[in-house]
């Protein structure tokens, strides 16, 4: 894992924790939704708004609903951060 | 002055980077005088994760029957035509700032008149200091353009 997606895990893990109320969590590649009990709709959008304000990213709708995973969900956000993304 | 002084409250003080953890430390104290720290703790600019934090610290006291004294006890019947679960929190959390301990009953989903209509509601039932009604563009059937 190079630095930066070292660091977008880092943070990933801290807004986790403050999305979700749980110190416990940490962002690791293959932790998904079913594995928190809060990460639920709502809790998804929390999450994707939170994390658009952290990073200064803006997801496209069609985005939103499809992280799977978190290892996914850190590979969009590199993507976002490096302007690779081909959203539409 | 832009929208976001609102949005963001920037008027008020930044929350302290132990916020979380000054809400479970809260909950597990016991303290007589909670409701002074909740009052206290909801001062910040806090945002929609940090109101939900709250909230449930809030709903972990009152469950515990700790008194949240001096806040003002408030219930608020919360009623409308889509998913209202969310703002509960929100609203909770938002109250504590203005020195109320607010209690929200929320009408199930699409109940809206049977709510405030029948006697026997929920939202009856539990006798309201106030009815918050929200309601969005699809409650008043416009015409499409």
């Amino acid at each position: 894992m190079d630095d930066a997606t070292d660091a977008i895990y880092q943070r990933l893990t801290e807004i986790l924790r403050e999305v979700f109320d749980d110190d416990s969590l940490v962002a690791v590649p293959e932790l998904t939704a079913r594995d928190i009990a809060a990460w639920d709709s709502f809790g998804h959008l929390r999450l994707v708004f939170t994390i658009e304000s952290a990073f200064g990213i803006s997801f496209a709708a069609s985005q939103v609903p499809s992280f799977d995973s978190v290892g996914e969900l850190a590979n969009i956000i590199a993507q976002e951060i490096s302007g690779t993304t081909g959203k539409s | 002055m832009s929208g976001e002084l609102y949005a963001d409250l920037a008027w008020l003080p930044k929350s302290p980077v132990d916020f979380r953890e000054r809400c479970h430390a809260l909950v597990r104290s016991h303290d007589v005088g909670a409701g002074a720290t909740v009052a206290q703790l909801a001062s910040y600019r806090l945002n929609q994760n940090q109101l939900r934090v709250l909230a449930n610290a809030i709903e972990s006291m009152r469950s515990e029957s700790v008194s949240l004294h001096p806040l003002t006890p408030c219930t608020l019947g919360v009623i409308g035509n889509s998913t209202l679960e969310p703002l509960v929190p929100v609203l909770v959390g938002s109250a504590a700032r203005h020195g109320i301990d607010l209690r929200c009953v929320v009408a199930d989903f699409g109940q809206t008149i049977q709510e405030a209509t029948v006697a026997g509601s929920k939202i009856n039932s539990a006798a309201p200091d106030a009815v918050l009604i929200a309601l969005d563009i699809h409650a008043f059937h416009l015409p499409h353009r």
